[in-house]
């Protein structure tokens, strides 16, 4: 990697590459309370670092472009994750108890790809699939792409068009680039992930909005990376890498690489992290879960090594 | 213009601000006439006057703006407070054209160009002797090489070239390159930078090429502006330059 491209790419990768190794030593943060009921479980505090350490796992041996230290370190956090959720069955009971909830299936659908089904939750998602009620999503478009991505991942039936989900995103709506704001861009960043199941199917992405995309990434890109949010930051690098043809960010991949601390964690936003271990998981686990998986994408596209998908 | 006192900066800046005001409601129609004799006047203080004096040529060819595209008559006194700003503002006689310092090229481009503009505008209200010859090195893709965010910066400094009937290898470059110069007002709204949106927004404007694709609604923008940027007079004077740009009129 000594041509310019490869320069950045190698940034990339040697991020993720300390991302991987910081995810592992907090590994025990990610760990399900023992004394709470699993219908009891709170989905963002407890479910979702385990669904983004699942979603990351599964991408990095999806991609199977990083080195054997990372791979390795990838499979033995989903097997964590996996064990945590003592083999699928917290998620089959939480799914059990409340049957329209969709997020226990779409943490489920990560490890599933990767081989670890628990079955009966598998005949639940089938025929919950199958139900009035799990057609009548009352979310927005861009949480009901996430429904449709889980559903084809999963192989069932598509509950949702896509295409009219799509058209009633924000992104579909192609607006002013100039009116958006923070919460309005992250959700945009998961209209692109679920319709290209994480640059998978860069297809996926109609045509106009790959062009958009195209047009405006650059523009929002340079506002959050002066901000100083990274976390954003790492999200819209995700968004670029899912279309058919990335742009080069190096500039962007440079100023991670700035940012993130000696031992691989990437603060959410520029300023000081918490010294205590605790807070610092609870509040910057999430940008480093996203900067991984910028850095594993940036590679595999670099490489090519996507046949494996 | 008033009399003020203060620090030289503070002076010359309300002076800059008292200009642009005016500049704003002579093209507005808020005033029905407009002199430059009447707003920097010999007969106040030396330091007013010369407060004033650096008020146009800090506005440069937007001071003129009123005489150009608003129809008031421009005449031999306004030309003379024109020639005696720039006689005793003039640009620095050994800006180098090339040097190692990127922003001081840019810098010595950036006054080239406003001076050229100037020039240009005087020669199309009849004052003659003021056209200087659009500098070479100026030519297409000047300045392209340290990306759209630096070129879009360089064009919001040479707004004043943005406004109907100029015409130059930058104005041809900002014709195959509306992206970046979007790109840079979505920038700049996001960080509510309004004058340099409401700057590069006239480049938009005046440089209409064939649609974009995805399409950048220009007007919206200008809009946007004026319903929502600060009352500052500067400001006020770009976005009424960019809404005459776009439509050649005002709404009332």
């Amino acid at each position: 990697m000594t041509d310019g491209v490869g320069s950045w790419v190698a940034t990339a990768a040697q991020i993720a590459a300390r991302a991987l190794g910081w995810l592992k030593q907090a590994q025990h943060h990610f760990a399900l309370p023992t004394d709470i009921p699993s219908d009891q479980l709170h989905p963002n505090e407890h479910i979702k670092p385990l669904n983004e350490l699942a979603l990351l796992t599964c991408l990095a041996l999806r991609e199977g472009s990083m080195g054997t230290r990372e791979t390795q370190i990838a499979s033995s956090l989903i097997e964590f994750a996996w064990a945590q959720l003592r083999q699928g069955e917290v998620l089959y009971e939480i799914q059990r108890e409340q049957p329209i909830e969709t997020y226990p299936l779409e943490c489920y659908v990560w490890l599933a790809r990767c081989g670890y089904r628990h079955p009966r939750l598998d005949e639940l998602a089938a025929h919950l699939n199958r139900l009035r009620a799990g057609r009548v999503l009352e979310v927005v478009p861009n949480r009901a792409l996430a429904v449709f991505n889980t559903d084809r991942q999963l192989g069932l039936p598509a509950r949702v068009d896509p295409t009219v989900l799509t058209a009633r995103t924000w992104l579909g709506g192609t607006p002013e680039p100039w009116a958006v704001d923070f919460l309005t861009l992250y959700g945009m960043t998961h209209t692109v992930f679920h319709l290209t199941d994480w640059g998978a199917y860069p297809d996926g992405l109609p045509k106009h909005l790959q062009r958009y995309l195209h047009a405006w990434l650059p523009a929002w890109l340079e506002v959050y990376l002066e901000a100083g949010d990274w976390d954003l930051v790492g999200e819209l690098l995700i968004v670029g890498l899912c279309l058919r043809e990335p742009d080069n960010t190096p500039y962007a991949w440079q100023a991670l690489a700035r940012a993130q601390l000696p031992d691989g964690l990437l603060p959410a936003k520029a300023g000081p992290v918490p010294t205590d271990a605790v807070k610092a998981f609870r509040d910057h686990y999430h940008p480093t879960v996203v900067v991984a998986i910028a850095g594993i994408l940036a590679l595999s596209h670099h490489l090519g090594a996507q046949t494996t998908r | 213009m008033s009399v003020v006192s203060g620090p030289p900066r503070a002076v010359y800046t309300t002076a800059v601000e008292t200009l642009a005001g005016r500049v704003v409601r002579a093209l507005t129609g808020a005033d029905d006439a407009f002199a430059l004799t009447e707003v920097v006047s010999p007969e106040s203080s030396p330091a007013d006057h010369r407060a004033g004096l650096a008020a146009v040529r800090v506005l440069g060819a937007d001071a003129l703006a009123p005489f150009l595209v608003a129809g008031h008559p421009f005449s031999p006194d306004d030309a003379e407070v024109v020639a005696i700003s720039i006689r005793t503002f003039p640009l620095p006689e050994s800006a180098p054209a090339v040097s190692q310092d990127q922003d001081a090229e840019t810098a010595t481009f950036v006054r080239l160009l406003r001076e050229w503009a100037t020039g240009e505008v005087l020669s199309r209200l009849g004052a003659p002797g003021w056209a200087c010859s659009y500098p070479v090195w100026a030519g297409a893709g000047a300045r392209r090489e340290r990306g759209w965010v630096a070129w879009a910066g360089m064009l919001a400094a040479l707004s004043p070239l943005a406004v109907p009937g100029l015409d130059s290898a930058l104005h041809a470059d900002v014709r195959c390159s509306r992206m970046d110069v979007a790109r840079g007002v979505t920038r700049a709204v996001l960080r509510r930078d309004h004058l340099t949106a409401a700057r590069l927004v006239r480049w938009l404007a005046v440089c209409t090429d064939a649609l974009m694709d995805p399409p950048f609604a220009v007007e919206p923008v200008v809009r946007q502006l004026e319903l929502v940027a600060e009352p500052d007079p500067r400001l006020q004077l770009e976005i009424t330059m960019a809404r005459y740009g776009l439509e050649g009129e005002f709404d009332d």
